[in-house]
């Protein structure tokens, strides 16, 4: 907690901190969601990033699949609040819980395998997770569930709010509460077992860590905070379906890719990844669009090239480029 | 343990960040004010929400030709003349296919382009946030495209939907079998269905079931099949013509409706009549490989090339379309050029009352309530419609499908209503082997 006390008062920290705390305001008042929009959609993406690097980046295992656990997240907070009534302000942490109790039973078949057979066998998790959803009567099934719009007296109960403004708070509250408990996980001796495991898992089982227990410890975590990302896809749109949430490219990809951008071995990589990759190619998707409207798809090959460029010049990702270079010393 | 240094240079930091959010906050209000949005000229400003990238891009760029060329239909003979002659501009939203990208960009054409009505989104799921955020803002929505029957139970003030749902696709199959038992006197009693498992497949299904036991007519057999997986109907086959219905019901993609049809053939079962759920069976790629075999069935569409021939207004409109885009009006681009229309008609009605550059959102609520009002007939469509006329869930009451068949030249002709057939229905469905 120390450590943390004095990142609190490290002056880019702080003024970081204080422009997210005042845009989404600022963004308010001018009548600008689009801005704040993406703000949001950066958070959501970078709370998922972060939680996807505790496995990737601290113990070694990557995952294509981490829909699966944005999935059920966003599906646990709206089950929770039309068929139970329980309020999302509640409803997200659920979500989180039933993510990890996901990911704890996933964990038992997933971590028998290792290095890319780990990460197919992900891929195939995610899809499962969305065939499923989609022929699931209970929730909706394609059609995916909606919530209805609540009169202003019980908006606060439902969190339904117009715009995207409150909900970039809560998206910054779930991020405030990840990054306490992250860092104080991989700064402890638990985070050193993860390191080594990653390092050389026969090296950590020699040296008595249950290694077994320690990779179903980080998949569980990581399941959580992905699942408090998806509950903040659901709350925000007030809606879910199983080809949003469950979707191999644009949450499954898009978390890794924002994680690897970033620099996966460094803590806050994964977020600063989100807060460039999101804006990025939703920027180059609405210029190239409305520039050549007839080329479908040239968006996605114009991202391609940049991350190309990316994993060509910064192979460490952004973090790690500014560390190498000298510009930070942590982080 | 805060030392001097440290904390002195914590304030200068934070001072800093205050002088950038200011600055930010500045430009960002400065742009809002001085503005790209607003309707300071007098022009009316309409969002477009269209899937314009994604895997549905092709359909949405074929969207778009039919809401521009509306739009400028519109402008050239006048504009909004209540309105002083004000022309229509439109706003584009970008939807990506994805329901979250749909409602973002609603609420920035309602609040940053400041539109006086949505039209959109083509997906049901993008229509759904879309128009939830439009119902928040009280913002009128005119859906001209998507036929989930859940869109129009949600009870929403604000949103408006032209095109028929797929539940009244549905009743309407049952009274063209009726009217197939009455004129032609095929004493047709009980009926089969065979669908593929996804949501839309067994969507219909469920449809079918509802409106054809309704209409008196017997259940003999259903079958479903997955048709991402599919590589035989035998079995299926085998199993309805066992029940031996008077009438087959299909909802297919366009593989495995090509697979039902040669199976059927195979196993020489030719029900009296077959009738498909337009998807596979009007699919350009299922026409041009199914040859003879696919002759004398029926399908539900909602839009047929032949309806030139009996809507005067679409054979003028098609031939100017086909002119400047190069290919003829579909279903899709049909129905969002009428959408346009729709919107216009309201407008009319709505300048009378209020100005959306005096007060927007009480234009936007008189908007509203002029849509809740309007009658179009018939015949100021191009759709094989009786007009437009929204219930309280804001449906269209009047629209409708149409029922082709494919004839003996491998081209589907109108055959039902008869108001806008072009040839008329071969009934019963022909043995295999007499064609």
């Amino acid at each position: 907690m120390r450590e943390l006390m004095r990142y609190a008062r490290n002056p880019v920290v702080v003024a970081v901190s204080a422009l997210l705390l005042a845009l989404p305001a600022i963004f308010s008042i001018t009548g600008q969601p689009f801005y704040a929009n993406m703000l949001f959609l950066s958070l959501m993406y970078g709370v998922a990033a972060l939680a996807w690097n505790l496995m990737q980046g601290y113990t070694g295992m990557f995952s294509l699949g981490h829909a699966a656990f944005f999935g059920v997240g966003a599906y646990t907070v709206m089950v929770a609040m039309l068929y139970y009534n329980v309020s999302p302000w509640i409803g997200i942490w659920l979500a989180g819980v039933m993510a990890a109790a996901v990911g704890f039973l996933l964990g038992f078949p997933l971590l028998r395998l290792r290095s890319h057979w780990f990460t197919l066998a992900t891929i195939a998790v995610g899809e499962i997770f969305k065939l499923a959803f989609a022929h699931w009567g209970y929730v909706g099934a394609a059609r995916g569930l909606q919530a209805p719009i609540v009169g202003p007296s019980k908006a606060l109960y439902y969190m339904q709010f117009t715009g995207p403004f409150v909900y970039v708070y809560v998206a910054l509250l779930v991020l405030l509460v990840e990054i306490v408990v992250l860092y104080r996980i991989v700064n402890s001796r638990t985070g050193y077992y993860f390191q080594t495991i990653r390092e050389d898992e026969i090296v950590a089982k020699t040296l008595g860590i249950d290694t077994f227990r320690y990779r179903m410890l980080s998949l569980v975590i990581s399941s959580f905070f992905t699942g408090l990302a998806g509950a903040l896809y659901a709350v925000r749109f007030h809606y879910v379906d199983p080809f949003a949430v469950f979707d191999l490219i644009t949450i499954s990809t898009y978390i890794s890719v924002a994680g690897i951008i970033g620099g996966i071995y460094s803590f806050i990589g994964p977020l600063v990844g989100a807060f460039i990759f999101v804006p990025a190619a939703e920027y180059v998707r609405v210029k190239i669009v409305s520039a050549f409207p007839r080329v479908f798809g040239l968006h996605v090959v114009v991202v391609g090239v940049i991350l190309l460029l990316i994993s060509l010049f910064l192979p460490e990702g952004v973090m790690g480029y500014l560390k190498r270079k000298g510009y930070i010393k942590t982080g | 343990m805060l030392n001097g240094m440290a904390k002195q240079s914590t304030i200068l930091w934070i001072t800093v960040a205050i002088i950038i959010i200011v600055i930010i906050g500045g430009v960002a209000y400065y742009y809002s004010k001085g503005g790209k949005g607003g309707t300071k000229e007098h022009v009316i400003k309409v969002g477009v929400i269209l899937p314009l990238s994604g895997r549905l891009a092709e359909t949405g760029a074929d969207l778009k030709h039919g809401i521009e060329f509306a739009v400028e239909q519109i402008n050239s003979q006048g504009g909004v003349k209540s309105c002083g002659g004000a022309k229509i501009v439109i706003a584009w939203g970008d939807s990506a296919g994805k329901p979250e990208t749909g409602a973002a960009e609603a609420e920035r054409l309602i609040t940053q382009e400041k539109v006086v009505a949505l039209i959109g989104a083509y997906q049901s799921a993008v229509t759904k946030t879309a128009s939830e955020v439009a119902e928040r803002y009280h913002v009128p929505f005119v859906n001209p495209d998507s036929t989930s029957p859940a869109l129009t139970q949600r009870g929403y003030k604000y949103f408006f939907r032209v095109t028929p749902h797929d539940a009244m696709f549905a009743k309407q199959q049952a009274e063209f079998i009726k009217w197939l038992n009455e004129k032609y006197n095929l004493g047709l009693k009980t009926f089969a269905i065979i669908h593929e498992d996804s949501e839309w497949g067994s969507g219909v299904a469920e449809a079918w079931k509802k409106y054809f036991t309704e209409a008196g007519f017997k259940l003999v057999k259903e079958v479903s099949y997955h048709a991402a997986t599919v590589t035989s109907l035998d079995t299926e086959v085998e199993s309805l013509k066992a029940a031996n219905p008077d009438v087959l019901l299909v909802a297919s993609y366009v593989q495995d409706a090509l697979l039902l049809v040669r199976t059927m053939k195979a196993h020489n079962f030719a029900p009296k009549v077959v009738l498909a759920q337009d998807a596979g069976f009007i699919s350009p790629g299922y026409v041009k490989n199914v040859g003879k075999d696919g002759w004398y069935i029926f399908s539900r569409e909602v839009f047929n090339w032949d309806l030139i021939e009996k809507i005067p207004r679409l054979k003028q409109v098609d031939q100017e379309y086909k002119k400047k885009y190069g290919v003829d009006l579909d279903g899709n681009s049909a129905r969002d050029y009428t959408g346009v229309w729709v919107l216009y008609y309201a407008l009319e009605d709505a300048c009378k009352k209020a100005k959306p550059w005096n007060d927007l959102q009480k234009f936007r609520d008189t908007l509203r309530d002029s849509l809740a009002n309007l009658y179009i007939p018939g015949d100021k469509l191009i759709m094989p419609w009786k007009g437009v006329k929204f219930d309280k869930n804001g449906q269209n009451i009047l629209g409708q499908g149409i029922v082709v068949q494919m004839m003996n030249d491998g081209k589907y002709y109108t055959v039902y209503p008869p108001e806008f057939a072009t040839k008329q229905p071969v009934v019963p469905f022909p043995p295999w082997n007499q064609r």
